[in-house]
């Protein structure tokens, strides 16, 4: 029994580094956009299993009047059945598979001083349209590791940025104006991934048949540092990684569960 | 050939050279920052990239000896910015490795042009300890910029970097600077740097860097601060592309051409001349009546106002490498029974409290918004916010017997000196009788003793405003019957230098910020008999000579 919980840790540890280290490389994509006939489908439900820890609310330290003193903390949301809402579930090391859709809108939004949606995921070389929707400044600044990936001014309400993602893997924006804002956007260079909503279930559809990694992301929620300025640091996101038989036409079910262990 | 002969003979032998090298360069980099402060202030010009090379494997190559010669003792030899001086700069080298360059003329995130690069190492950056390498032949800036190149995959020759959209100037003229302050309003610049530009923002503490280190934003009335030029293209830039590194965002595609240019007029309109740069004599203009008590006062625009350039005390420890203050501007006003100055500062945060002597805590260093450095002396904590802001007028305690002044920091055994200390909290407390403290110190071994209260009759009164002090110190000619302190004279020379701390950024005691002695004159008004005297010599010599004449013909 020890032995079992041991190579899970380990295999999960692994995943996780994995997964960490793939964010910082930012190489040249092999994917090859190809015709898919007869694909399969992965679906699913991401839950959290046990107690779920409860998450303090964010203190707001600048323009309160705007924002309220405190804002309901939006890195952990756990739905009906323990369904976990803002994972991201993706396929691992496609090579080749159906064409990216860059034409699609997609929107990170300032809204009441949160951003919205909290976990973003585009294709790569798409472009994501950045809006304000407050009336105060805001400043989406986006890092991959510690590089700033993009850092754009929106003082006034209704503007909107568009900007091209050029680099794949899960890039963490904060707004400098408001330290308890964070986000995350996750690019891929397939079009085989998607954002679990409210009660944790999922489906990707149109995959070539074949085996496959399928790995379900989650952003920490334990409180590392509290910053003097309001900024918290979270540990670092979770990856889960499971095999999974493709076949054509069929339907593969695969859950994932995250726990606060 | 001989003065060649001459001076290499100084030279150490051959063993310890490199050693001395070494030793040299910090030094040389120690005194460099130091000296790094208004006294850099020049009118920069944009830089225009000339006789670019193609970046061979050659050029690379020969860039790598370059670099290595003149880059790699800051920039580390693989360019992480850990070179063996990295630790004693602030701020410390660029790690290249990231790929995150603040000046670029590309978008958000992007990698910085050749060109760009070429720019930053023609200039150098104002503010931190990068000279400007014009010692460079164009050819060779080329060559070593092809080599840093090389430490970042950002720099992807198959991939342009991105552009931001640019256009052309929009003109100049008070019409454009009053549209760039509606802009300024806009884009909410004020929200970091403040209504005019001191950094004073309600946002200025809040930020941070990449690197999670807290950053102030640009005071941008400082010329010799701005990082990248201060010509009204390289400003336009700065905000058009963000200074990456930094919460600084781009503007790019949230204004227009026009309104960028016009905020660029503004922001370079903000930049203040320096004054009375070069003299050492701050003159005070006399008036009749009644000398002002407030910092306001129309009666101080009769003043010539002098800007005296301040550097972090490093003569002692507790040494202040990261002063928050590098320039005082300094006026005086006097009449038959007084004087009085009037003492200016920028500093963005209003300091009215003082903590408790002696607490005295490790973690205190990561309060303070400073860009606390490890070689701040580390065994040395930062005390313990907050503290007060204060400003203090130094003169000898006797005038001066020919040439020899006392040590310019708080006097010495020999040749003691006055200190008059405004103290913003105790202004703030109401202090009786003054909240400027009269003190006196003979070096600065022992804490400078404070006078009895008889002396105490220094008044003053500072008001702060988006992000300036503004303080007025008097006291009569004459100090109170039987007690010892400097007398002014029309038309004596009185030595005097300031000292400043900014309470939030950990300044206290002989943590500050100092001048080095300037002089103080009150011109007297030339009796009519010197005119008269002066007359009637020239007229008795011309009778001499008259009869001279006479006799000998």
């Amino acid at each position: 029994m020890n032995r079992f919980h041991a190579t899970i840790a380990l295999g999960l540890a692994g995943c996780l580094l994995f997964f960490h280290s793939s964010a910082h490389a930012a190489k040249k994509s092999t994917y090859k956009a190809i015709a898919v006939t007869n694909g399969g489908t992965i679906s699913g439900r991401v839950t959290f299993k046990g107690a779920v820890p409860t998450i303090a609310p964010l203190k707001v330290p600048k323009d309160k009047d705007f924002c309220g003193a405190t804002l309901p903390s939006d890195v952990l949301i756990v739905g009906k059945a323990g369904g976990l809402k803002n994972a991201v579930v993706s396929l691992r090391g496609v090579t080749e598979g159906k064409a990216l859709d860059l034409k699609q809108a997609i929107t990170l939004s300032n809204k009441k001083c949160m951003f919205e949606p909290h976990v973003v995921a585009v294709p790569v070389r798409s472009k994501l349209a950045i809006v304000n929707d407050d009336p105060i400044l805001h400043n989406t600044h986006s890092f991959l590791g510690k590089k700033t990936i993009f850092n754009l001014a929106l003082p006034n309400k209704g503007q909107t940025i568009k900007k091209r993602i050029k680099k794949t893997g899960a890039m963490t924006v904060r707004c400098d104006s408001h330290p308890h804002m964070s986000a995350y956007v996750l690019s891929f260079d397939h079009p085989y991934y998607t954002v679990t909503g409210e009660n944790g279930s999922f489906t990707i559809k149109d995959i070539p048949p074949g085996i496959y990694t399928v790995t379900a992301w989650h952003e920490d929620w334990t409180i590392v540092k509290k910053g003097k300025k309001g900024r918290i640091k979270y540990g670092k996101p979770h990856a889960v990684s499971k095999k999974i038989t493709i076949a054509g036409g069929k339907t593969a079910t695969v859950d994932f569960e995250f726990s606060a262990k | 050939m001989s003065t060649r002969a001459a001076s290499t003979a100084y030279l150490p032998a051959q063993g310890s050279w490199s050693r001395m090298v070494g030793g040299a360069t910090v030094a040389a980099l120690l005194v460099g920052c130091l000296v790094a402060g208004p006294a850099l202030a020049q009118t920069q010009k944009e830089i225009t990239p000339t006789g670019k090379i193609s970046e061979t494997e050659q050029a690379v190559a020969d860039g790598k000896v370059i670099y290595e010669e003149r880059c790699s003792f800051c920039h580390g030899l693989e360019g992480k910015g850990d070179g063996p001086v990295a630790d004693y700069l602030f701020p410390r080298p660029r790690d290249f490795t990231q790929g995150a360059f603040k000046l670029r003329s590309t978008a958000s995130g992007e990698p910085p042009t050749d060109e760009d690069l070429y720019r930053t190492i023609s200039r150098g950056i104002p503010g931190t300890s990068m000279p400007s390498w014009s010692t460079l032949s164009p050819q060779e800036r080329w060559k070593v910029l092809y080599y840093v190149k090389t430490f970042s995959d950002e720099f992807d020759p198959e991939e342009k970097p991105e552009m931001p959209p640019v256009g052309p100037n929009v003109g100049s003229g008070p019409e454009t600077i009053a549209k760039g302050r509606e802009v300024y309003e806009k884009a909410k610049c004020w929200e970091c740097h403040g209504q005019e530009g001191r950094a004073d923002g309600s946002k200025a503490t809040d930020l941070e860097n990449d690197w999670g280190f807290n950053i102030l934003p640009a005071n941008l009335t400082k010329g010799w601060r701005y990082k990248g030029g201060t010509s009204v293209g390289d400003i336009y830039q700065r905000f058009t592309t963000g200074l990456d590194g930094t919460p600084m965002p781009s503007y790019a595609d949230t204004f227009s051409n026009e309104e960028r240019w016009q905020l660029a007029h503004y922001v370079r309109s903000l930049i203040k001349d320096e004054r009375g740069r070069g003299t050492v004599v701050i003159k005070a203009a006399p008036v009749t009546g009644d000398l002002p008590t407030d910092p306001g006062d129309t009666l101080w625009s009769k003043a010539a106002p002098v800007d005296v350039p301040l550097s972090g005390q490093v003569i002692t420890r507790p040494r202040l490498q990261n002063p928050s203050v590098d320039l005082l501007t300094v006026r005086a006003l006097f009449n038959e029974k007084a004087v009085a100055f009037l003492l200016e500062w920028d500093d963005p945060v209003r300091d009215v409290a003082q903590g408790k002597a002696g607490e005295y805590i490790e973690e205190a260093r990561k309060d303070t918004y400073a860009l606390v450095r490890p070689y701040v002396d580390t065994e040395i904590a930062r005390p313990l916010p907050p503290l007060r802001d204060a400003v203090e007028i130094q003169f000898p305690l006797k005038p001066p017997q020919g040439p020899q002044k006392p040590h310019f920091l708080l006097g010495d055994r020999a040749r003691p000196v006055m200190l008059w200390q405004w103290q913003a909290d105790a202004q703030q407390e109401g202090r009786t009788p003054s909240p400027v403290t009269v003190m006196q110190a003979s070096g600065h071994l022992k804490p400078p003793g404070v006078k009895p209260e008889a002396q105490q009759t220094v008044t003053g009164r500072g008001v702060w405003k988006n992000g300036r002090w503004r303080v007025v110190v008097r006291r009569s000619l004459k100090p109170p019957e039987g007690a010892s302190d400097v007398t002014f004279q029309p038309g004596v020379f009185t030595p005097i230098a300031f000292h400043v701390w900014d309470g939030s950024n950990g300044e206290t005691g002989l943590m500050m910020s100092i001048s080095s002695w300037y002089n103080l004159v009150l011109p007297s008004k030339t009796p009519i008999a010197v005119y008269v005297y002066t007359f009637l010599a020239v007229v008795l010599s011309g009778l001499f000579e008259l009869y001279l004449v006479r006799k000998v013909k």
